[in-house]
C-alpha cells in the first residue's frame, strides 16, 4: 500500500470514535451505500460512516481491499494474468479466513455490511450464521445465536407441538 | 461505558454478542437464506421474536421425507385444520401405510399408471400443506420429493422439466439407453451419427426403441400431472407464491411454475381427473429427436439419446400458446451440466413429429 499510483482517487472515512481511514475510490465503492454518496456528489470531504466502529470499519475495509476488482490497494496488479477460476479460489479461502471471528463480531459486520450494502460480505457473514443454525438442535440454536428463550414453559410445549414436524 | 448509559439502558437491552442485537430486517434475512422448513421450524420455538420472524420469510424449502398413499377422500387428509394433537395423526396415519415406491415404480408401463390411490408427500408426518400453514409470506417455494417418479432400469438416463399452469404448458424430457462413462465404441458411432444425418434407425420401429420413448413419455407426463395435482392446496393457500418448483431428490423431474403460471392457476379451475390422483394431460404435439450416441462433456457418453418437447396441441383448450423462442430457451435452460449440453446437442438433430390425445 507504500506505493500509491497517482491520480487514484481517495475517499476519507470516518468511524464514530473519530478514526479515520483512507482509502482509494474504488475499494470504497463496494460498498454501494458508499458509492451513491460518491455519486451524489456527497463525498467531497470525509464521509462519516455512523455505527460502525473503528475496529468493525477496519475489517469492512480490509474486505473492501480484497475484494475490488482487477488492481486493488493490494498492489495485485497481477491479477489479470491469474485465472478467474483461481482467483475466485484464492478469494474463497481468503473469505473463510476473513470470518473467523468471535459471534459479537461477526454480527456487527452484519449490521455494518447490511449499512453499507456490501453484498458480497453480507452474504458471507450470514451464511456462516445460517451454518450454525441449519441441522442443530434447538438448544444449539439457541446457544449458537446465545439468545434468550422467554417462552413460558407451557408456550414452550405449545409451538413444539405445532412445530413438531420441525424436531422429527 | 459511560456510567450515564447504563442508568437509562433496559435491563432487557439486547448484549452486543447477541443476535437479539440484530434489526428485524437482518434477523429476516438471515431466515430467508436459511430456507431449509425443518431449521425455520425450530427457529420458531427459539424464542418470541423468532416465532414472530418465521412466518414472514420469503424463501421455503420443504425436503419431503416419504410419499405415502391414503385411502378415502384426500381432501380429508390435506385440509385438517390447525395442527391437532399428535394421535390424531397417528389415527390418521394407520390409513396411509405404504410409501410410493410401489405405485409409482409400478407405472413403467402407460396401463399401470390408472388405478393408484391418492398419494401424500409428508415429511415427519405432515403434509407440505399443514407445515407450510405457518409461513404465511411465502414467494419462493421450493419442495422436493425423496425419489423420482418413474422406475427405470439401471444405467437408464431420464429427466423431465414440466411448466405448468393451470394445466401443461410445455414439458421436455431427456432420456437415454445407457448413460456411461467410458465412451463405448465412441469413435464408430460418431461416424454413424454423422452418416445419418440425425435420422432414426429403420430398426426403432421394429426393436422397441420408439415404444421404450413413448413409454417415456407418458410415463414422465403421469409424473409431472400428478405432482401438479399435489400442489393445488398449496398455491391456494399461499397467494403470495410467485415460484413454485417441485423436484426429487433424484434430479429425475422438475415441476415449476412461475408468477404467471400461479396466477393462471387460481384463475382457472385444474381439469382433475374424478377416478385418478392426477390432472388432465391435454392433447399434445410432440417433438422428438433422435442420436444414436452422444458425447457429452466431462467423459459422459450417453446412448440412445432422446429429446421429447411437448406442447399443448395449439388448437387445445387453455390457450397457452409458447412462443418458439421461450420454447427453445425453456429447453436449453431444462437441464443442468452434460444434459444441458445433451439437449442443445439434440436439438440440433432432425424432428419427428408425434400427436397424442388428452389422457
Amino acid at each position: 500500500m507504500a506505493t500509491r499510483e497517482a491520480g487514484k482517487k481517495m475517499i476519507m472515512l470516518k468511524s464514530p470514535d473519530g478514526m479515520e481511514f483512507e482509502v482509494e475510490e474504488a475499494v470504497a465503492m463496494e460498498s454501494q451505500t458508499i458509492r451513491k454518496m460518491i455519486e451524489d456528489d456527497c463525498a467531497d470531504t470525509a464521509i462519516l460512516i455512523p455505527n460502525i466502529n473503528s475496529k468493525i470499519l477496519s475489517r469492512v475495509i480490509e474486505y473492501c481491499n480484497k475484494h475490488v476488482p482487477t488492481t486493488g490497494a493490494t498492489g495485485a496488479a497481477a491479477s489479470d494474468t491469474v485465472a478467474p477460476a483461481a482467483l475466485a479460489e484464492d478469494l474463497k479461502i481468503w473469505d473463510a479466513e476473513f470470518i473467523k471471528v468471535n459471534r459479537a463480531t461477526r454480527f456487527d459486520l452484519i449490521q455494518a455490511a447490511s449499512y453499507l450494502n456490501i453484498k458480497g460480505l453480507l452474504d458471507l457473514t450470514s451464511q456462516t450464521t445460517i451454518d450454525t443454525i441449519s441441522d442443530n438442535s434447538l438448544e444449539e440454536i439457541r446457544s449458537f445465536l446465545s439468545t434468550k428463550n422467554d417462552y413460558l414453559p407451557e408456550e414452550e410445549q405449545t409451538i413444539r407441538r405445532e412445530n413438531q414436524w420441525a424436531f422429527q | 461505558m459511560h456510567p450515564k448509559a447504563r442508568i437509562h439502558a433496559d435491563p432487557a437491552a439486547p448484549e452486543p454478542d447477541r443476535i437479539d442485537g440484530l434489526p428485524d430486517s437482518l434477523v429476516l434475512l438471515i431466515l430467508n437464506k436459511l430456507e431449509d422448513v425443518h431449521s425455520l421450524g425450530r427457529c420458531a420455538a427459539v424464542c418470541r421474536r423468532f416465532s414472530d420472524l418465521v412466518p414472514l420469510v420469503h424463501d421455503v424449502y420443504v425436503k419431503i421425507d416419504r410419499v405415502v398413499a391414503v385411502d378415502g377422500d384426500p381432501d380429508d387428509a390435506l385440509n385438517l385444520s390447525p395442527p391437532k394433537p399428535r394421535h390424531i395423526f397417528s389415527h390418521l396415519l394407520k390409513l396411509m401405510l405404504f410409501t410410493i415406491a410401489k405405485p409409482f415404480h409400478g407405472m413403467r408401463g402407460p396401463g399401470g399408471a390408472g388405478g393408484g390411490r391418492p398419494l401424500f408427500p409428508r415429511l415427519a408426518q405432515h403434509s407440505p400443506v399443514q407445515v407450510l400453514r405457518g409461513f404465511s409470506h411465502v414467494r419462493n417455494l421450493r419442495v422436493e420429493l425423496p425419489s423420482g417418479d418413474v422406475g427405470t432400469e439401471e444405467g437408464v438416463l431420464l429427466r423431465w422439466r414440466a411448466r405448468y399452469g393451470s394445466t401443461l404448458q410445455s414439458c421436455v424430457i431427456l432420456g437415454g439407453t445407457l448413460v456411461d462413462r467410458k465412451p463405448a465404441g465412441a469413435a464408430g458411432h460418431e461416424a454413424s451419427a454423422a452418416e445419418d444425418g440425425g435420422s432414426m434407425p429403420e430398426s426403432f420401429y421394429t426393436n422397441g426403441g420408439l415404444k421404450l420413448r413413448v413409454v417415456w413419455t407418458i410415463s414422465s407426463l403421469i409424473a409431472a400431472s400428478t405432482r401438479h395435482y399435489l400442489l393445488r392446496s398449496i398455491v391456494k393457500e399461499h397467494p403470495t407464491l410467485r415460484s413454485l418448483v417441485l423436484a426429487d431428490a433424484d434430479g429425475q423431474g422438475t415441476l415449476c411454475m412461475g408468477a404467471e403460471q400461479l396466477a393462471e392457476f387460481r384463475e382457472n379451475r385444474l381439469a382433475a381427473l374424478a377416478c385418478s390422483n392426477r390432472t388432465q394431460v391435454p392433447a399434445c404435439s410432440m417433438k422428438l429427436k433422435y442420436a444414436p450416441y452422444l458425447e457429452l462433456p466431462g467423459g459422459l457418453g450417453l446412448q440412445g439419446a432422446t429429446l421429447v418437447v411437448i406442447k399443448p396441441s395449439s388448437d387445445g383448450a387453455g390457450g397457452c400458446h409458447v412462443g418458439r423462442k421461450e420454447t427453445e430457451a425453456f429447453v436449453s435452460g431444462a437441464f443442468d451440466g452434460p444434459f444441458r449440453f445433451a439437449a442443445k446437442a439434440l436439438m440440433k438433430r432432425r424432428t419427428y413429429l408425434l400427436e397424442m390425445n388428452g389422457f
